[in-house]
């Protein structure tokens, strides 16, 4: 027997004007309620609350054992940045700018001075000044919906390593309302900032730029969420940073380490300005230990002469005094490990330093390595291996508790800043 | 049961007579044997497929941690790279339950709690089935298409099994309130649909569970939408009048009927955010590389079947006299195009299919066979009075004898299956029959619990809850969450099983420690990782291979990128790349 379906009256029937209205009604409390769950700001934002001011990390040690005044002096007036017309590349530019801070001016024609790299970078009439053509058709910043891009490994006129450009912008004290012009038109350092979070995920290939800026910009906040949804804080970040082995990494893993120790810095500035540190004790430790580790490792492979190579993490020392051709090994790979590792050490807080740098003598044969390198460098060597120069020369003028635009230099006709003669800094 | 069977030879009045205890509707035919023991076959059937791993250990792991920590987690508990991924648990109810019992009864146990589930499921289909056509073939007919259309999707244990009980337990209530039993064309003008009451506190009742068990409620409140639409149309086309569906009493009901169905599913650990997150969902797209959320191709998983569906469902229309109601046509056009689109809707797809088609089924069947109509007409007793008694008189062709059969038929079935091991006593599954080899590696989850990785683990995404589950403390880098996992984590992941260009990085960069691959299913990395220099072979079986790194420092394709050789990364792997996306 076929059964069909009822269409049988189902009991009292409601006037069709109360029909009508209970659905409007219920209607309009439904679209108001997923409303406002989707209106409702999340949680935690991709882009957390920053500060305009960049945290300043200053130079804390004054060993004048790892290079005297006048060795660094020599040093630096090398290591002068210099334009190549469309040929100078732009990782050239930001690692200089990093190097010698915004503060700094020189006299002789082709330095440009700190705000003159960072217009480059910024500026895309000044960038085009630069570049021409080349420049117009690969701009270095990108307009994107989330923020302004800046192109990476896409040729000269392009950044080296993801954020890298941003993160030396942050660490010369960029704000983030400086004012920025791309080739779609005007915006500031802020459109910058906000790409390398709502781009940023936790397990991406380089994330140490991403970490400073992040270290840079958040505090005191400390959580916020990756553009994956995943909540993150300087915790997971350390440990992201931890969690591969040595020497992976750029520049033999030590930029990483340089990043751990930007974290220990701003949690302890951050501690004791205000009382909200950004690492817990548990992580704090961590890295402390993880560094303690590292420490430990370069002492034990640094060679007699004091410098190191790609094996710094093995504990092994090099075995030849004079560069090889092996690769990690060429002088360039030791200029890398040895300027990196300076750095690092170099910002150390003065607080953490019985635990984590080595002893004396390591730092003193190292800052003598890279002086008599650096002395030894032909004219034509040194545009060949500026960038990982600039760590050393760097690392040189934190160990005398300057940044390098507060060094005199030697060659006439080239004077300090005046923003630097008012600029010292004090050396602890 | 019943003392005597049959009637007794009238002669000798004063000899005891003994009459059946049981009502006459009791006794029962061939045809019911017959059906008996097709159920007791599917019982069985079902009873004894392996267990699948396709998610069951993670929600039976995630039930596990619900019950431990008596909250629910916030994030997965399991999966390391999956920490800060928020987590909206939409099977929690599902995942304790799964715990519960395999807490109690083991693993067997779940084995049970999935035949008794899909028994559960296919009963009450067919029971809807028999309200629809009146027809044990039919009812038959339908279970059987049920089965065959969605096959591809009911061979394993997971929450969507509690969600298709549900949707079962609907369609039941739908079916007893549209189809009612009327013996007569008098008694049906006269018949009322099943009880409102029970029609408006069970269903909400139902979504209430539901929508804890599982994500899935919203098939079921898209089914009572299609429902509540169709009637709508239906009324409005019969009166020729829009202002008709308003006035309809059934149009308001099942509007009504929908909307507390909806306002039920809110009663959640989450409220409207479950609702959200539910609707969401799909967009995950994490998901689009899921074998079951991609969308249906005629020559793949389930293809044919659904092809062949609707083969005959425009054959069925083409000759059936039955009327097409809007409601059929909506919920055809709603749950075939949802199957189009993603292969997992099949499995709701395949009981609505065989629900429509029922009516069309049926008024075939009664136009080829006339004569079952009289013969259902038939199968009622007919009393006759004998000394003051009544007498007991059975239908044609049936017997308390096939009654005892079928019971007798029932107690074999179970008394074979592992439900009557568990509760007679027996002797168990072993493990490579209790589990579904494929998905469940018995040897090398057995090899990695005596030898515990230390650190990151690389192993097929298809046998993470399992390795979670067998060997404690791992750490899975991919397990059936992969909605949970940050996309980059995911696209790592298919990087390295493909063995794609930079993979021995990728597996650096998370400082994988071992890699456990499964040799059928990943024969591109097995290729590689025989030529990796970095790595040792630690285990190896017809199925798995363990590879543990050798010295944990670079890979073999290691060159550390330094500020000028950035751009010449070995492998194509550009670190400008953030996505990295294969």
């Amino acid at each position: 027997m076929n059964a069909t379906p009822h269409h049988a009256a189902a009991g009292r029937t409601l006037p069709v004007t109360i029909f009508v209205l209970s659905q409007v009604l219920i209607l309009g409390v439904a679209v108001a309620a997923v409303g406002y769950r989707f209106a409702a700001p999340a949680e935690l934002a991709v882009i957390p609350p920053l500060r305009n001011e960049p945290i300043h990390l200053d130079p804390v040690y004054d060993i004048p054992a790892v290079v005297s005044d006048e060795q660094l002096s020599e040093t630096l007036t090398r290591l002068r940045p210099r334009l190549e017309g469309p040929d100078t590349k732009i990782n050239h530019i930001d690692h200089a700018l990093r190097f010698w801070d915004i503060k700094a001016r020189f006299t002789e024609a082709g330095c440009p001075s700190g705000e003159e790299m960072r217009q480059i970078l910024l500026n895309y009439p000044r960038f085009l000044q630069l570049y021409g053509r080349k420049g117009a058709e690969t701009a270095l910043l990108m307009n994107e919906p989330d923020g302004i891009r800046v192109r990476v490994n896409e040729g000269i006129t392009t950044s080296s390593h993801v954020d890298h450009t941003v993160a030396s912008l942050a660490e010369v004290g960029t704000p983030l309302d400086f004012p920025v012009e791309t080739a779609a038109g005007p915006g500031t350092f802020r459109d910058l900032v906000d790409y390398v979070f709502t781009s940023f995920s936790l397990n991406q290939v380089e994330y140490e730029w991403s970490v400073m800026t992040f270290a840079m910009y958040v505090p005191p906040t400390t959580q916020w969420r990756t553009k994956e949804g995943q909540t993150i804080d300087f915790d997971m970040l350390a440990r992201r940073v931890m969690r591969q082995e040595q020497p992976q990494g750029v520049c033999f893993g030590n930029h990483r380490l340089y990043t751990l120790v930007v974290l220990l810095r701003v949690d302890e500035q951050m501690r004791k300005a205000e009382n909200s540190p950004i690492l817990s004790p548990e992580v704090h430790a961590e890295v402390v230990s993880y560094l303690q580790d590292m420490t430990q490792r370069l002492v034990a492979s640094q060679h007699v002469d004091g410098f190191w190579n790609i094996d710094w993490p093995k504990g092994e020392k090099p075995t030849s005094a004079a560069p090889t051709e092996v690769e990690g090994d060429r002088l360039s790979d030791r200029i890398i490990a040895t300027g990196h590792a300076m750095e690092w050490w170099a910002m150390v807080p003065q607080d953490l330093a019985d635990e984590i740098l080595p002893p004396r003598h390591v730092l003193v044969a190292a800052g003598q390595w890279i002086v008599n390198t650096v002395e030894k460098l032909s004219d034509e060597d040194i545009p060949t291996h500026f960038t990982f120069l600039s760590h050393a020369g760097r690392a040189l003028a934190l160990w005398r508790g300057k940044f390098p635009y507060q060094v005199p230099l030697q060659e006439p006709g080239v004077a300090r800043s005046e923003a630097a003669k008012d600029d010292d800094a004090p050396a602890p | 049961m019943p003392a005597s069977l049959g009637s007794q030879p009238q002669s000798k009045a004063k000899e005891p007579v003994l009459t059946p205890k049981l009502p006459p509707h009791w006794a029962l035919g061939p045809a019911h044997l017959a059906i008996t023991a097709v159920w007791v076959m599917i019982f069985l059937l079902f009873s004894y497929l392996p267990l699948r791993s396709t998610d069951l250990w993670g929600h039976t792991l995630w039930g596990q941690w619900i019950l431990e920590h008596h909250q629910l987690p916030t994030e997965d508990p399991f999966a390391p790279l999956a920490a800060g991924m928020k987590v909206v648990d939409s099977a929690w109810l599902s995942q304790i339950i799964f715990a519960t019992v395999e807490r109690s009864f083991g693993p067997v146990g779940l084995s049970v709690l999935f035949s008794t589930t899909v028994l559960a499921t296919l009963l009450l289909l067919a029971r809807s089935f028999y309200l629809q056509s009146r027809s044990s073939l039919l009812m038959m007919l339908g279970v059987a298409l049920v089965l065959i259309v969605g096959w591809s999707r009911a061979t394993t244990l997971r929450p969507e099994n509690f969600a298709a009980l549900a949707f079962a337990i609907m369609i039941w209530f739908v079916t007893g309130s549209l189809f009612s039993t009327p013996p007569s064309n008098e008694a049906r003008e006269q018949a009322r649909p099943r009880s409102n009451l029970l029609l408006w506190l069970a269903l909400p009742a139902l979504f209430c569970a539901w929508a804890n068990l599982h994500g899935s409620y919203l098939v079921g409140l898209a089914f009572l939408g299609c429902i509540a639409l169709g009637t709508a149309i239906d009324v409005g086309w019969r009166e020729r009048s829009f202002g008709a569906l308003f006035k309809s009493a059934d149009v308001q009901r099942w509007v009504f009927l929908t909307e507390l169905c909806l306002l039920a599913t809110l009663i959640n650990p989450y409220g409207l955010e479950l609702l959200t997150y539910n609707l969401t969902f799909a967009a995950n797209p994490n998901l689009q590389n899921i074998i079951e959320w991609q969308p249906l191709v005629v020559l793949g998983i389930g293809g044919r079947e659904f092809a062949l569906s609707i083969v005959l469902l425009l054959i069925l229309w083409r000759v059936s006299r039955a009327p097409v109601s809007a409601t059929q046509v909506l919920l055809l056009a709603l749950f075939s195009f949802a199957a189009l689109k993603s292969l997992r809707m099949i499995g709701w797809y395949a009981p609505v299919f065989a629900w429509v088609v029922m009516p069309h089924l049926s008024d075939l069947w009664s136009r080829w066979r006339p004569s079952s109509a009289a013969s259902q007409a038939a199968v009622e007793p007919v009393a006759v009075a004998a000394e003051g008694e009544p007498a007991y008189q059975l239908p044609p062709g049936r017997s308390f004898h096939y009654t005892l059969i079928c019971g007798l038929l029932i107690w074999v079935g179970f008394a074979f299956s592992p439900a009557g091991n568990l509760l007679l006593g027996g002797k168990p599954r072993t493990d490579d029959k209790l589990f579904d080899k494929q998905s469940s590696p018995l040897k090398v989850a057995e090899y990695l619990a005596k030898n515990p990785p230390q650190g990151q683990v690389f192993q097929p995404q298809h046998w993470g809850d399992w390795l979670v589950l067998r060997v404690p403390g791992i750490q899975p880098f991919m397990t059936s969450n992969i909605h949970l996992a940050p996309e980059q984590v995911v696209a790592d992941y298919e990087r390295i099983a493909s063995a794609q260009p930079g993979w021995a990085r990728v597996l650096d960069r998370y400082h994988v420690t071992t890699l456990v691959l499964d040799k059928e299913a990943q024969p591109i990395i097995v290729q590689a990782m025989k030529q990796a220099t970095d790595w040792a072979l630690a285990y190896e079986d017809d199925q798995a291979v363990v590879y543990v790194r050798r010295q944990p420092a670079k890979s073999q394709d290691q060159k550390p990128p330094t500020e000028t050789s950035a751009e010449s990364l070995p492998g194509g792997e550009r670190p400008d790349t953030r996505g990295e996306m294969p």
